[in-house]
């Protein structure tokens, strides 16, 4: 089983934000995609979940193209959490959790008791029983950010691609978030989740996917992928790296932009 | 299967929240059953509750007057109101209206071509003609958007529908040939159920019930949509799918409203409002409620506008107009208090 990238070339406009990709993610391992902004990693991520679709090349899932697969079938393999973590409407949280069972339900069916139970399980994977009557735009960003991350679990999917999902959390809530990930991956999930910070990155990844202006630079562990070279080649920064330490494979120390700390 | 593995059910929680909707529902079903007997007894001639089973020629002015009016005023209410907060669901927009996307006012300037060519007088030829008009909104609406199922094209080409449509409907009554067709045209406008019949209900009716029935389809949608296009997307919705859908049901639906009516603005935006703070803001959730509250607002607004004092009566519309504007401030201005805009 895997989900695969195949020379996957993509333009918005006039801009090419996706350069001949090839990737392959697999179940139960973790791969984060790191790059500056406008690398394309969301770009990427929304391609892998069927959402985007190339011009050129293909999408795999397993061995049949993801434009081929039922939508319905799609939506219960693949659990997509976009960026936005913003509610239009403030349904309450079991609500919100609950939508995530749509691919396995009839349109206008009560939940059965599988889905009951995919929705506990997932409130109680992410902590958020305490709060699943409150409306869910009322909650603070981490509460809002597990209930949204319980609302892809609830769905059961193969595949977990989640786009910057620490983004506007306190350190404390980063980690929280980060462990439910690795929990997911360690019941048989395959994860693909876009990050920023160098070491969550080296911290939850299995394999890192360097992207810079559309290509796939670097791909493989972290210890391979984040050296000082490539960090200071795509982030245009000065770092130092220092040995392991209390759950982190490395430390990555930032020392400025790469021109100033020289 | 990986991931979350279901194990054991939890327990059902929620249930005062579905108690309490499933009350508000039966009231409003009470409600509508209480304005629909107001509507039959008011006017002009008041006819009370004893006249209508005995040999009072009272029990003649139900069954020919205000029996098809009632029941024209409650299903153009409720379609009105299921369209409003559909609408409001599906462009997440709290603001959204039916009248956004163009179907009324070209059906409207279907049956003021009607009134022009001389058909005042053809209430089948009108209705024809609207519900035309309110096809080819739906199609031109479909051409427009494309399969994107974008919802910004979709409110943009309602704008230029509209927009155009309200143009060819000034044009002509700018050269109307007569003054009558001018007057008939203005006062057909304003909106009204007066003289309606039961061919009336028989034309209408089915249509207004076809496309509610399509757009109460889109309810587990407009859910998925609360998420944002993208997570709904990913949980299986098929945008270009749900669009069709919801257009073609406010072609019938409205299209046929208008046909009927004229046309009849603010109930689609004020029910799910007044709703929405006694249901919850879950989309699939205010529908039903809406298509009830619809449904009291235009039997109550109906009764009302024949009480008024003179001969004649207010037009439907123009109740319509003089509820909803003060609402519509008073919603802009609550809105601006809950925001930073000042």
């Amino acid at each position: 089983m895997a989900l695969t990238a195949r020379s996957l070339s993509l333009s918005l406009g006039r801009r090419l934000v996706l350069d001949a990709i090839s990737l392959s993610v697999r179940p139960g391992r973790i791969t984060v995609l790191l790059g500056p902004n406008g690398a394309g990693k969301t770009s990427l991520l929304r391609c892998l979940a069927g959402l985007l679709r190339p011009e050129s090349g293909a999408i795999m899932l397993d061995d049949a193209p993801i434009g081929t697969l039922p939508l319905r079938e799609r939506a219960r393999r693949i659990g997509y959490l976009p960026q936005s973590a913003e509610l239009v409407w403030s349904l309450n949280a079991r609500d919100v959790i609950a939508l995530g069972r749509h691919p396995w339900r009839s349109p206008f069916a009560a939940p059965s008791e599988a889905d009951r139970a995919a929705i506990a399980d997932a409130m109680t994977a992410t902590d958020t029983e305490r709060f699943a009557d409150r409306p869910a735009n009322e909650l603070s960003g981490g509460e809002r950010a597990r209930v949204l991350l319980a609302r892809v679990l609830a769905g059961s999917p193969e595949w977990l691609l989640a786009d910057e999902p620490l983004a506007s959390l306190d350190p404390a809530h980063q980690i929280d978030i980060l462990d439910r990930f690795r929990a997911a991956a360690d019941r048989g999930c395959g994860v693909v989740i876009v990050l920023h910070d160098l070491n969550h990155a080296a911290r939850i990844a299995d394999d890192i996917a360097l992207l810079h202006g559309g290509r796939l630079v670097a791909h493989g562990p972290a210890a391979d992928t984040l050296t000082p070279a490539a960090i200071a080649e795509i982030f245009d920064l000065s770092v130092e790296i220092l040995p392991a330490a209390r759950g982190y494979p490395m430390q990555i120390v930032t020392c400025g932009r790469r021109n100033s700390a020289e | 299967m990986p991931g979350i593995t279901p194990t054991q059910p939890s327990p059902i929680k929620g249930e005062g929240k579905v108690n309490r909707n499933l009350g508000i529902t039966l009231s409003l079903a009470l409600g509508c059953i209480l304005m629909f007997g107001l509507s039959l007894m008011a006017g002009k001639v008041w006819v009370p509750f004893s006249a209508w089973f005995g040999d009072d020629t009272g029990w003649w002015i139900i069954l020919e007057l205000r029996l098809p009016r009632a029941i024209l005023a409650a299903a153009i209410g409720a379609a009105l109101g299921l369209s409003g907060a559909v609408l409001q669901g599906y462009l997440r927009n709290p603001l959204a209206d039916p009248t956004l996307v163009g179907v009324a006012s070209t059906a409207a300037l279907g049956a003021v071509g009607a009134i022009f060519l001389g058909f005042a007088m053809s209430p089948f030829v009108i209705f024809g003609s609207a519900m035309t008009g309110a096809a080819s909104a739906v199609l031109l609406l479909a051409m427009l958007v494309g399969r994107s199922g974008s919802a910004i094209a979709f409110i943009l080409a309602g704008m230029v529908l509209s927009s155009l449509s309200g143009s060819l409907t000034a044009f002509l009554i700018s050269i109307a040939p007569n003054p009558f067709a001018t007057s008939e045209i203005i006062s057909w406008l304003m909106g009204a159920l007066t003289d309606r019949s039961f061919d009336d209900v028989a034309l209408a009716l089915p249509l207004i019930l076809a496309g509610m029935a399509l757009l109460g389809f889109s309810a587990p949608a407009l859910d998925l949509l609360s998420l944002g296009e993208d997570a709904a997307r990913s949980l299986g919705l098929s945008t270009g799918r749900l669009q069709a859908i919801i257009v073609a049901g406010l072609g019938l639906a409205v299209g046929a409203c208008v046909a009927v009516s004229g046309v009849v603005g603010f109930v689609g935006l004020i029910v799910p409002h007044l709703l929405r703070p006694l249901v919850g803001q879950k989309p699939s959730a205010l529908l039903f409620p809406s298509a009830l509250g619809g449904a009291v607002l235009l039997l109550a607004a109906d009764s009302l506008v024949r009480l008024s004092p003179g001969a004649g009566e207010i037009r439907l519309g123009i109740a319509m107009a003089l509820i909803g504007t003060p609402f519509f401030f008073a919603l802009l201005v609550n809105m601006r208090r809950r925001s930073s805009w000042l």
